[in-house]
């Protein structure tokens, strides 16, 4: 599986070494300088460093053959863009996309996206811990 | 007609300005506190500073009550996530965005943003009027069919010059659809030649636009 990453940040860094593990082939986009030690020094992913374009970029770092996109950057409005081209126009079929804001998850949702929020998730992990030690 | 205009830069700013002069209620929010500053000297109470994709922000500016939405920040991302927001948070009826990326502008049209400014189109546009050497000037842009109506000026070394324009073996996609003469202009016709000075309207594609220069001109 060849797996299209959009962002750097610690979730990244977790998740990249179990989806190497499972013989995933990533690629990262992503201007950050600490994903070249944090996440490359173990592993072996492709990072490509971003021009300005985001489409432009995303088909520098290969989404045209990639099964699978994940936008995971600290920008909501910059992964609700990459979520749409790769769903729209390259017609990704597994395409995930953060939104760190989760006020805006709401109306997000409405535009037929896989949405993942880290404040939501925990939220929740934390709601059931309680209601499952009551 | 209430108009939330996001991002004051030069052009947020003179378009707040001029609306507001022609009667329209304006709120402008700007995210920058320098730039902030510079908007609310020149708008008063009417700018407001903060993140125009945050949700508190736009209601805080009237939002849900907004007859048009028009982002012009300097970032493509932030653009369609304003007008996105507007229309399925806030139900605003009309979204216009500032797009600065040229391959961004089909995402924007296909994601039903409702009016999309090119910013690179239009200076192109500007240079092509401009400037006289220019080859192909873009009249116009007809985006639902990714045609362009062009004009071009015949120089006087063109090798079609004498030629019949139906005689002409242009690209498969472009049609003369005008010939502007020193007289007048003609509809194309059996016994149209083209003569010097003669400029001719094109509808074409893009992707055809160096083809028929080469074509109307001689020159590769």
């Amino acid at each position: 599986m060849q797996l299209l990453i959009l962002g750097c940040n610690p979730l990244v860094h977790n998740l990249v070494p179990s989806m190497i593990h499972r013989d995933w082939q990533i690629t990262i986009l992503t201007s950050s300088l600490t994903c070249y030690t944090e996440v490359s020094a173990n592993n072996n992913p492709i990072i490509v460093e971003p021009n300005g374009i985001l489409i432009d970029d995303m088909t520098s770092a290969g989404i045209g053959v990639t099964d699978a996109f994940w936008a995971l950057s600290e920008d909501d409005s910059k992964n609700t863009m990459a979520a749409q081209i790769a769903k729209h126009i390259f017609n990704i079929p597994n395409v995930l996309c953060l939104i760190n804001d989760h006020e805006k998850l709401q109306v997000f949702q409405k535009l037929d996206l896989e949405l993942i929020s880290t404040t939501t998730t925990i939220s929740e992990n934390i709601l059931s811990s309680i209601g499952s030690t009551s | 007609m209430y108009i939330i205009i996001i991002g004051c830069g030069r052009l947020g700013l003179q378009l707040s300005k001029a609306l507001m002069a022609v009667g329209h209620e304006v709120t402008a929010i700007e995210r920058d506190p320098t730039r902030y500053k510079a908007a609310s000297h020149t708008l008063g109470t009417v700018a407001i500073e903060g993140d125009g994709t945050s949700m508190k922000t736009l209601s805080l500016a009237g939002a849900n009550r907004a007859d048009l939405v028009v982002a012009l920040t300097g970032s493509d991302e932030s653009n369609l996530a304003v007008c996105q927001i507007a229309k399925y948070g806030y139900n605003a009826p009309r979204t216009m965005a500032l797009v600065k990326s040229p391959p961004h502008e089909a995402l924007f049209r296909l994601l039903e943003v409702d009016t999309v400014i090119n910013s690179t189109h239009l200076i192109l546009t500007t240079i092509e009027e401009e400037v006289p050497k220019w080859p192909l000037i873009h009249l116009l842009n007809l985006k639902t069919h990714s045609m362009d109506i062009v004009a071009m000026p015949i120089p006087p070394d063109a090798s079609v010059i004498g030629e019949n324009v139906n005689d002409i073996d242009l690209p498969p996609n472009s049609f003369i659809s005008l010939v502007v003469k020193n007289d007048g202009p003609v509809i194309p016709r059996e016994d149209t030649i083209l003569e010097v000075d003669d400029e001719v309207i094109v509808v074409t594609v893009p992707s055809e636009e160096q083809i028929l220069y080469e074509k109307l001109t001689g020159v590769e």
